[in-house]
C-alpha cells in the first residue's frame, strides 16, 4: 500500500508533535495549575533579570525585585520617605564619619546559620573589590579604603578588604567614610549592601553560580528551587518559617511570572492569570482606569526626564537665559498627559516628588509660557537651530518630537529630533565634537536622598565619574553639597541640598520635563497592595482575598 | 540515497562555517559596547568594564575572537556563556524545545486546515465553497501576524474565558503544557495556511486535469480511490517541499508570535541578544537554524524520492 506512505508521514507528523509538545510542557511546568489542593501563589509580574540573583551585581529593578523579597535590607522606607531600621537595631553616628550598625537578633538564613556582622563586611568587601566586577560596586565608593580594592584598569588588588570596615562582634559593625555623608543611611535600604552567608563563597572566594540561581537570603521568602536563567518562566518562593518580622496573613507561597511585553502581562492580569502588574505601559493605562477601578493605583516613582544641555561643549546653550527660554518653550502638561497617557506627571523641581525635599513649583521657568519665552530667546541671542538628540533603544521618540515641535512653534527656531543608536553614542559624539546639541536624559535614583538628584549629576566632581555629561560646573553648589553631607542630621543635610537646588532651578543646567509615575494594577484575589519608595511590593501587608 | 545523503551532510559543513563566521562578523560590527551597555544609561565604572571585555575576549581582534568561539564549540562543545555567566546552551537546550513545540504545532494546524481545505476546494471548483475558501485565504494573508496575534489574545484569551469562565487557551507562557502552544501556534501558521490552501487546490486542480486521472476513471475506479491515489500523491510534490521549507520558516519566524505570547523562544531570545550583542548566544541560534534548514531541506529531497519513484538520487 504505497498510497497510505505520505498519510503515515503526515500521522506520525502530528504524533511526533503532540508527543513533543507534551514533553516540552510537562518539563517546564511553572506550576501555575496548582496540583492536589497545593496553595496556589501569589501570581507577580516581572521582566527577566538581566544578571543571576547576586545583590552587589544586581542595579536594574527586575533582579532587585527578586532579591528584595529573598533579603531584609538594613533600612526600609516609611509613608514619609524616611528610613526606618530593618535588619538593624541601630545606624548611629557622631559625626557622619563613622557609623556603628547594630544587628537585631533573631535574624537567620535560609539553611539556618544565624546573620552577623561579619556577613555584611564579607558582602561589602566582595561588592566593591574590582576584580569581582561587581556593577554595583560603585555604592561602597564612600567607604574609606574603596580605593584601595580599585587601584585601577590593569592593576591587582593587594588589600584584602576595605579598611573602613570592621566588625565590633557578632552582631555589630563599624563603617569609616572616606568624608562624612550625613544621608548614609538612607543609602542602606539598596540591594548594593545586603549581606551574604558563608555558604555563598566558593572555594575561590568568588559567590558561586548555584548561589546566583538560588539566593540564600535572611529575608521573608525562600526560593523553592534554582532559577535557571534562561529557561525558567517562574521563580517560585515560600515564606520562611524562621523569618522574625511580619509575615503574610493568609499565604504563604510567592510567584514571580516572567514577562517580555508589559502589555502582554497586563492582557494576563484581565483574565485572572495574574495578581499584581507593578508596570502598566501606557497603552494598558486606559482600560486599566476603566477596568480595574479601585485596583488600579498611580504614585509618584523616584525618576526624572531632562533635556541634558551640553554647557561645556556649546557656549551658544552655556546662558542661562537661553535655557530658560528652551525650558519656559515646553508644553510640559501636554506631553506627560498626552504624549504619556499619564505615566508622567510635568516636572517643576530638580527633586522628584517621591522623595523628601521635592518643592512644587520651585522651577520657576518651568512653568509653560511660550510668549515670555519667545522674548527672552531673542533677547538673549539664542541658536537658530537645535538639535535634540535621543537613543532610539528607548522609548523616547515621541516626546523628544513633542519638545522639538514645542521648540519651532514657540521660539520661532528650527528645532529636530535626531535619533542616536544608544545613549552611550550620544555621549561619545559629545566627546569627540560631533554633535553639539541638546540630549534627552533620565535619572533613576540610587538611594532615596535628595543628594541623589544633585550631586551625581551636576556636582563638578560627577564630570569625571558620575553622571554629569553636560559637564555643568559650580563652585556654590559644590560647597553647598559639601555642607550637606556634614550635616548633623538627615533633616538638616537636607536644607543644604534644598540651597543647592535652588541654584539649580535658576541656572537650569539641564532641563527637568517629567518625573515619572508608578502605574499598577492587581487582581480580585488579592488587595492591601503597597507599592514603596523603591517599587517593590510590601509582601507583608498582602492580603488574599 | 545513503551516499547521497552523506554528500550533501558534508556539504552543509562549509555552509555552517561560513554562515556562523558572517554572523559573528554581523554582531561584531554593530556600535556600541556591549559591557558598557550592561549599565544600562549611567556610565560603566572604566575599571569593571575594562576586566569584563578582558573577560570576554572583547579586545581582541575579529577573526581571533571567532577562533576562541569556534574551537569552543568544535572542540569542546562549548557555545560559550552569556554576559550574565550563563551557558549559552543551557539557554538554547531550553528555548529551541519551546520554538520546536511551537513550529511542530503550527505546522500540524497548518497541514492539517491547510491540505483539508485545499482539497474541499479542488473537489469543488468552481462552486459558492470555493469562492469562500479562496476570499477567506485572502483575508488570512492580509493580516498581520502582529493584528492576529493580538485580537485572538484578547477574544479567546481575555474575553472568552470572562464571559463563559472557559479556560481553554491560555494567553501567555508555557506553564500551561500543550495548551498554551494552540493559540499561538495557529497565529503563527496563519499566512502559511491560506498559502498551502491555494497551493494545495492549484496543485490537485491541475493534477485531476491529467490524462491518467482520466484513464483511472475510464478504468471504472471510485471517485474517492481516484482522488486520494492517483490525484493526491502526485499532487502533494510541491506541497512536501512547502512544508518542509517551512519549519525552517516557522522556527526563524516566531518572534512576533513568541513575543506577543510570551514564549519563551528562541525568537525572543534571539530579539533580546541581538539588542544586548551577545554573540555567543546570537551565532548559536543561527548556526542552529541555519543547520534546521539543511535538514529539512534534505528532508523534503529525500521524501521527493519516496512520493515519487521515478526520481532516484545516485
Amino acid at each position: 500500500m504505497r498510497v497510505t506512505k505520505g498519510a503515515q508521514i503526515v500521522a506520525g507528523t502530528a504524533l511526533l508533535a503532540l508527543a513533543v509538545a507534551a514533553c516540552g510542557g510537562g518539563a517546564s511546568e511553572g506550576g501555575t495549575a496548582a496540583s492536589g489542593g497545593a496553595e496556589t501563589p501569589v501570581r507577580m509580574e516581572l521582566g527577566e533579570p538581566q544578571e543571576l540573583l547576586v545583590p552587589s551585581n544586581t542595579t536594574e529593578s527586575e533582579g532587585s525585585e527578586v532579591l528584595a523579597a529573598v533579603f531584609e535590607p538594613l533600612v526600609t522606607y516609611d509613608e514619609n520617605k524616611n528610613a526606618i531600621e530593618a535588619a538593624a537595631e541601630s545606624i548611629t553616628s557622631d559625626d557622619q564619619k563613622v557609623w556603628t550598625i547594630k544587628l537585631k537578633s533573631g535574624y537567620t538564613w535560609h539553611n539556618g546559620e544565624p546573620l552577623v556582622a561579619q556577613n555584611y563586611v564579607d558582602a561589602w568587601n566582595y561588592a566593591a573589590n574590582q576584580e569581582n566586577a561587581q556593577s554595583a560596586g560603585y555604592f561602597f565608593g564612600r567607604v574609606d579604603g574603596f580605593a584601595d580594592l580599585n587601584p585601577g584598569e590593569g592593576k591587582a588588588v593587594s588589600a584584602k578588604g576595605m579598611k573602613g570596615l570592621e566588625v565590633v562582634d557578632d552582631t555589630t559593625f563599624k563603617v569609616t567614610l572616606a568624608a562624612p555623608f550625613s544621608q548614609f543611611k538612607t543609602m542602606l535600604g539598596y540591594t548594593a549592601f545586603y549581606p551574604l552567608p558563608k555558604a555563598a563563597f566558593g572555594a575561590d572566594g568568588k559567590v558561586t553560580q548555584q548561589f546566583g540561581e538560588q539566593p540564600i537570603g535572611q529575608g521573608l521568602f525562600k526560593l523553592d528551587k534554582p532559577y535557571k536563567k534562561g529557561t525558567d518562566q517562574s521563580i517560585d518562593m515560600t515564606v520562611y518559617d524562621k523569618y522574625p518580622g511580619k509575615k503574610p496573613s493568609n499565604w504563604t507561597k510567592l510567584q514571580f511570572k516572567l514577562y517580555t511585553d508589559s502589555d502582554v502581562a497586563f492582557n494576563d492580569l484581565m483574565a485572572d492569570n495574574l495578581d499584581i502588574h507593578d508596570s502598566l505601559g501606557p497603552a494598558a493605562i486606559a482600560q486599566a482606569k476603566s477596568s480595574l477601578g479601585e485596583r488600579y493605583q498611580d504614585q509618584p516613582d523616584a525618576g526624572v526626564g531632562y533635556i541634558g544641555v551640553p554647557l561645556k561643549y556649546n557656549a551658544e546653550l552655556d546662558k542661562v537665559d537661553v535655557r530658560k527660554a528652551i525650558s519656559m518653550a515646553i508644553d510640559r502638561k501636554t506631553i506627560a498627559e498626552t504624549v504619556f497617557s499619564g505615566t508622567r506627571s510635568p516636572a517643576d523641581d530638580f527633586i522628584n516628588p517621591a522623595i523628601a525635599g521635592y518643592r512644587q513649583g520651585a522651577c520657576k521657568a518651568c512653568t509653560y509660557n511660550p510668549a515670555e519665552a519667545k522674548k527672552l530667546y531673542e533677547a538673549a541671542g539664542g541658536p537658530k537651530t537645535l538639535e535634540i538628540g535621543y537613543n532610539a533603544d528607548g522609548p523616547h521618540k515621541e516626546w523628544i518630537e513633542a519638545v522639538a515641535n514645542n521648540l519651532r512653534a514657540n521660539l520661532g527656531i528650527d528645532a529636530v529630533a535626531k535619533p542616536f543608536e544608544k545613549f552611550a553614542s550620544i555621549l561619545d559624539e559629545l566627546d569627540a565634537k560631533k554633535y553639539k546639541g541638546l540630549f534627552r536624559m533620565g535619572w533613576a535614583i540610587d538611594y532615596p536622598s535628595a543628594e541623589n538628584y544633585l550631586s551625581p549629576i551636576f556636582s563638578t566632581g560627577a564630570i569625571a565619574t558620575g553622571s554629569n555629561y553636560g559637564g555643568y560646573s559650580n563652585k556654590k553648589f559644590d560647597d553647598l553639597i559639601a555642607q550637606g553631607d556634614q550635616a548633623p542630621s538627615v533633616e538638616e543635610g537636607l536644607k543644604f541640598y534644598q540651597q543647592a537646588d535652588d541654584i539649580l532651578n535658576e541656572e537650569l543646567p539641564y532641563i527637568p520635563v517629567y518625573f515619572y509615575r508608578n502605574n499598577s494594577g492587581y487582581s480580585k484575589m488579592v488587595k492591601n497592595v503597597h507599592i514603596n519608595l523603591l517599587n517593590q511590593v510590601e509582601w507583608a501587608d498582602v492580603e488574599k482575598v | 540515497m545513503g551516499r547521497y545523503i552523506i554528500r550533501r551532510l558534508l556539504q552543509s559543513i562549509p555552509v555552517l562555517l561560513g554562515a556562523t563566521l558572517l554572523i559573528f562578523a554581523i554582531v561584531f560590527a554593530l556600535p556600541g559596547d556591549p559591557i558598557a551597555a550592561l549599565a544600562g544609561e549611567k556610565r560603566a565604572d572604566p575599571n569593571i568594564v575594562a576586566i569584563l571585555r578582558e573577560q570576554y575576549h572583547l579586545n581582541d581582534p575579529l577573526l581571533l575572537q571567532y577562533w576562541y568561539y569556534i574551537s569552543g564549540v568544535i572542540f569542546r562543545a562549548d557555545f560559550g556563556v552569556t554576559f550574565a555567566d550563563v551557558p549559552v546552551s543551557q539557554i538554547m537546550a531550553g528555548k529551541f524545545q519551546v520554538t520546536l513545540n511551537l513550529a511542530i504545532t503550527a505546522l500540524v494546524i497548518e497541514a492539517l486546515i491547510g491540505v483539508g481545505l485545499g482539497l474541499w476546494a479542488a473537489l469543488k471548483r468552481g462552486k459558492a465553497i470555493d469562492t469562500m475558501i479562496l476570499a477567506s485565504t485572502l483575508l488570512l494573508i492580509s493580516v498581520p501576524t502582529l493584528v492576529s496575534g493580538f485580537v485572538l489574545q484578547f477574544l479567546l484569551g481575555v474575553r472568552l474565558k470572562l464571559w463563559t469562565g472557559l479556560d481553554i487557551f491560555p494567553i501567555a507562557g508555557i506553564t500551561e503544557g500543550f495548551r498554551s502552544y494552540l493559540l499561538p501556534g495557529f497565529v503563527l501558521a496563519g499566512v502559511s495556511i491560506a498559502y498551502l490552501t491555494r497551493l494545495t487546490r492549484t496543485s490537485l486542480a491541475e493534477t485531476l486535469r491529467a490524462d491518467y486521472i482520466r484513464t483511472a476513471t475510464a478504468k471504472g475506479l471510485p471517485r474517492r480511490r481516484v482522488v486520494a491515489r492517483h490525484g493526491l500523491r502526485n499532487a502533494l510534490i510541491p506541497l512536501v517541499t512547502f512544508l518542509g521549507a517551512d519549519l525552517g520558516n516557522l522556527m526563524g519566524g516566531a518572534v512576533i508570535t513568541e513575543r506577543i505570547f510570551n514564549l519563551p523562544g528562541i525568537g525572543n531570545q534571539l530579539f533580546m541578544s541581538v539588542y544586548l550583542r551577545e554573540q555567543p548566544v546570537v551565532v548559536g541560534i543561527v548556526t542552529i537554524l541555519v543547520l534546521i534548514y539543511i535538514l529539512a531541506n534534505l528532508a523534503v529531497d529525500v521524501m521527493y524520492a519516496v512520493l515519487d519513484p521515478r526520481i532516484r538520487y545516485e
